[in-house]
């Protein structure tokens, strides 16, 4: 397994020269395609891979730039670029570059004035599509399956009856409609072929139509042209606009500086909603922790007793909810507080009379009890264990002491195994507290956030921030409104930014990193 | 015992065990019920009884034939490619922060460490449109794509892994390494001959742990995957049920049970290792 000296100098150089190379080549290539904002990738990443392996100085990041690389890619640019998001006006419709958004507008199409259908038949077998013959006034068409115009003498043609439709192309036969439709329908459809001003594609079942851009770009004017009706749309700030105020879709993506947190500021669908929210980001939070913790620690108090036989098997079974993944749990519970085939209400009704249904996740009340019910269940498991160690680190002959000076059980709890517990256990708290502030999971699985508060607005009683956040960027009523998304990002950032400061102090991770070192 | 218990003794006792048995109830009667009902060819949660009358296996052909394979092999797929390459890279990078000393190693440390306490759902918008934005010139790895969600959850568990792995590094002596450094050994050879065989339970550990994450991630893989042949097992079951209490329970009972059963065996197997895992790194489901 052992390289010498020299071999592996020798490998480094031919990976390297090998290495740039395919950098250099990658850039030229996309330089001929006018990519000019790519070409500074692949020069860069092959100079950074080239730096590591040359420079001994470098000899730490090469263990380093694996893992480095990805957490930059996800988690730093992600973030980076989440607050730029919200400087700018990202939303359906305004998600691509303005050359981008010229593309796909100018590749619309209307069909040619008067329209214009030639018939084809199509060569080949049900498994290979060889040729599409197309008649028109001007002549026969040949199109490759690639959708390119091909010269008539490439191919060999047998038309005995002599009325231009050829019976056999290099001895394949023409294909009957419904072997056409069965087996090439679905690719003849996408093709597009060049022709005059414009393309023919399958227009109908029989034809191949001829279509022409719906829009002409005038770089001069920086203006669209309607090819029917003669109207010009002028370039906006961030979309194409007619003088009558019409706009084309889609426009594209613009710097708008502060705009969006003053539409966060002024428009009461948003700081309504925020308020709201929030207040509910932070009940479900407290309780999730604080209920979960209550039973958690009385379970490992129970547990704790060394009189208690099967110790060791109850503690398997009850870290039960632990071990079944999150998602399959949260979508059992999500049927047992269905209102109306879910058990509970089943059970209630056989009890209680047939006409008793509690809304458990149609109404705000319950849908909240439903969820932070569930999500005690979810989370006791951890709290117990953990309680649990922290139970056993508690030396005995603290207790013997206190049992000699006369403290009863409640007083050992509150003044012993309380306090000492809190020392190990708040740090573990404040951390729990903030992964359920964001664990909105089972929050989207149970309800979507709903039900619905207050109508017009997407934000329901469950919403926690970033449910909502993900409602307006992938579930919008109003398109996917992406800048608003990441404003509430970065608004969820501040505060967790605040809640890990205040866990750092209570914790001894920081002491830790200074101690290795 | 050779001297006789106070009725209060006996009573305190039966008392305990009983509300062990209470909590036990609790934690488990949702996977019994699913169990039981999975083996009910009736579909309707509103008709269904935990003890089948006529116990049949139909809904697991059924849940089958909506595509749960696919979905299983996807997961596997996604959460085993991500989580390997995620432990051998932190690997690689603990092993830096535990043994060199460099420029920047402090405020390496120190990030990594801010990096791990936000979530990457608080950046989804910005990870969605940036894997758009690849797609536009390497459509495998964008949207929609497998290798694409692997990339966002390689990214995500970095900081997280990274963190962990050092410390159990720092717990191996150094002096292990050092005997091979004077034998001529060069530092990746130290690592990979010596620091490796070492940490081999501990790395198996972090990438079951991972696994088990990965598994059960739904927010992602929900934004990134559409299309029910590209679903995880969390995207095609919530899609799968969640209109249709009322008439795919027994299907999703099935799969419930299937889904759960390969977590539940690893999970208890290697039960004391995962929990000592998990509550060390403190909260991370």
């Amino acid at each position: 397994m052992r390289f010498d000296g020299l071999g592996k100098t020798l490998l480094k150089i031919a990976f390297l020269s090998l290495l740039g190379a395919g950098a250099v080549w990658w850039a030229a290539l996309a330089g001929m395609v006018g990519d000019w904002k790519v070409i500074p990738f692949p020069i860069l990443g092959a100079a950074g891979i080239a730096y590591l392996l040359l420079s001994p100085r470098a000899y730490p990041l090469r263990y380093l730039a694996p893992g480095l690389f990805f957490l930059v890619v996800m988690v730093l640019v992600p973030v980076v670029y989440n607050v730029y998001i919200s400087f700018t006006n990202y939303s359906t419709g305004h998600i691509l570059s303005k050359e981008q958004a010229i593309e796909v507008l100018t590749s619309k199409e209307i069909p040619s004035s008067p329209p214009v259908r030639y018939p084809f038949v199509a060569y080949g077998t049900p498994d290979y599509l060889h040729v599409i013959v197309l008649s028109t006034p001007e002549g026969t068409l040949f199109v490759t399956p690639r959708g390119e115009l091909a010269a008539p003498e490439a191919y060999e043609i047998i038309d005995a009856d002599g009325d231009g439709i050829p019976e056999e192309v290099d001895g394949y036969r023409s294909l009957d409609t419904r072997t056409f439709l069965r087996a090439h329908y679905a690719a003849v459809q996408r093709i597009r072929v060049p022709w005059k001003e414009g393309w023919l594609r399958l227009a109908t079942l029989r034809e191949f139509g001829y279509f022409i851009p719906r829009y002409r770009y005038d770089p001069a004017r920086d203006a669209l042209v309607d090819q029917r009706t003669g109207k010009v749309y002028y370039a906006g700030p961030d979309r194409f606009v007619a003088e009558d105020g019409e706009a084309l879709d889609p426009g594209w993506v613009r710097w708008v500086g502060l705009a969006n947190y003053l539409r966060f500021i002024r428009e009461p669908r948003f700081h309504r909603a925020f308020g709201r929210v929030f207040a509910w980001n932070i009940v479900w939070a407290v309780l999730s922790v604080v209920l979960s913790f209550a039973l958690g620690l009385a379970l490992a108090i129970l547990l704790n007793d060394r009189h208690l036989r099967f110790r060791r098997l109850y503690r398997s079974l009850l870290i039960v909810p632990y071990a079944i993944p999150a998602f399959i749990s949260v979508l059992i519970w999500k049927g047992f507080f269905n209102t109306n085939v879910g058990l509970f209400n089943q059970v209630l009704q056989s009890w209680l009379g047939s006409s008793l249904r509690v809304p458990w996740l149609d109404d705000p009340f319950w849908a909240r009890f439903s969820l932070i019910f569930t999500n005690i269940w979810l989370t006791y498991p951890y709290m117990m264990l953990v309680s649990l160690g922290a139970l056993q680190a508690i030396p005995g002959e603290l207790y013997e002491a206190a049992a000699i000076d006369g403290a009863g059980p409640w007083q050992r709890f509150t003044r012993i195994t309380f306090p000492l517990l809190m020392v190990s256990i708040a740090p573990l708290l404040i951390g729990s507290f903030s992964f359920n502030f964001n664990n909105f999971t089972i929050i989207w699985l149970m309800t979507q956030g709903g039900p619905v508060v207050e109508i017009g607005s997407q934000a329901g009683a469950t919403d926690i921030l970033l449910s909502y956040a993900y409602k307006l960027a992938f579930y919008g009523a109003r398109g996917n409104e992406y800048s608003m998304a990441a404003v509430f990002g970065v608004i969820v950032f501040a505060i967790v930014a605040v809640i890990s400061g205040i866990s750092f102090t209570h914790t001894k991770a920081l002491e830790e990193v200074s101690r290795g070192l | 015992m050779g001297f006789r218990r106070s009725p209060g003794w006996w009573a305190r006792r039966f008392l305990r065990n009983f509300l062990a048995w209470i909590a036990i109830a609790f934690a488990l009667f949702p996977a019994l019920y699913v169990f039981g009902t999975s083996f009910n060819p009736v579909n309707n949660l509103a008709t269904t009884r935990i003890i089948p009358r006529t116990p049949s296996v139909a809904n697991y052909l059924r849940i089958f034939e909506r595509g749960l394979g696919t979905w299983l092999l996807n997961t596997v797929k996604v959460a085993g490619v991500a989580s390997a390459v995620s432990v051998a890279f932190c690997a690689l990078g603990a092993y830096a922060f535990s043994r060199f000393r460099f420029r920047g190693r402090r405020a390496g440390l120190l990030a990594l460490m801010l990096v791990q306490t936000f979530p990457q759902t608080l950046a989804l918008v910005a990870i969605f449109l940036i894997l758009f934005n690849i797609g536009r010139y390497a459509p495998w790895i964008g949207l929609n794509t497998h290798w694409g969600l692997v990339l966002v959850y390689l990214g995500g568990s970095i900081g997280f892994n990274t963190w962990l792995m050092k410390g159990f590094f720092d717990s191996i002596p150094r002096s292990l390494e050092e005997s091979a450094l004077v034998d001529g050994a060069t530092h990746f050879q130290a690592f990979r001959w010596v620091i490796l065989p070492l940490a081999r339970p501990i790395l198996a550990v972090i990438f079951v742990i991972q696994f088990i994450y990965l598994y059960s991630e739904y927010l992602i893989a929900n934004v990134i995957l559409k299309g029910r042949e590209m679903y995880t097992l969390s995207v095609g079951l919530y899609n799968l049920i969640a209109q249709h209490y009322s008439d795919r329970w027994g299907e999703f009972a099935a799969g419930a049970v299937i889904g759960a059963a390969m977590i539940l065996i690893i999970f208890y197997a290697l039960q004391s290792q995962i929990i000592s895992g998990l509550t060390r790194g403190a909260v991370k489901e």
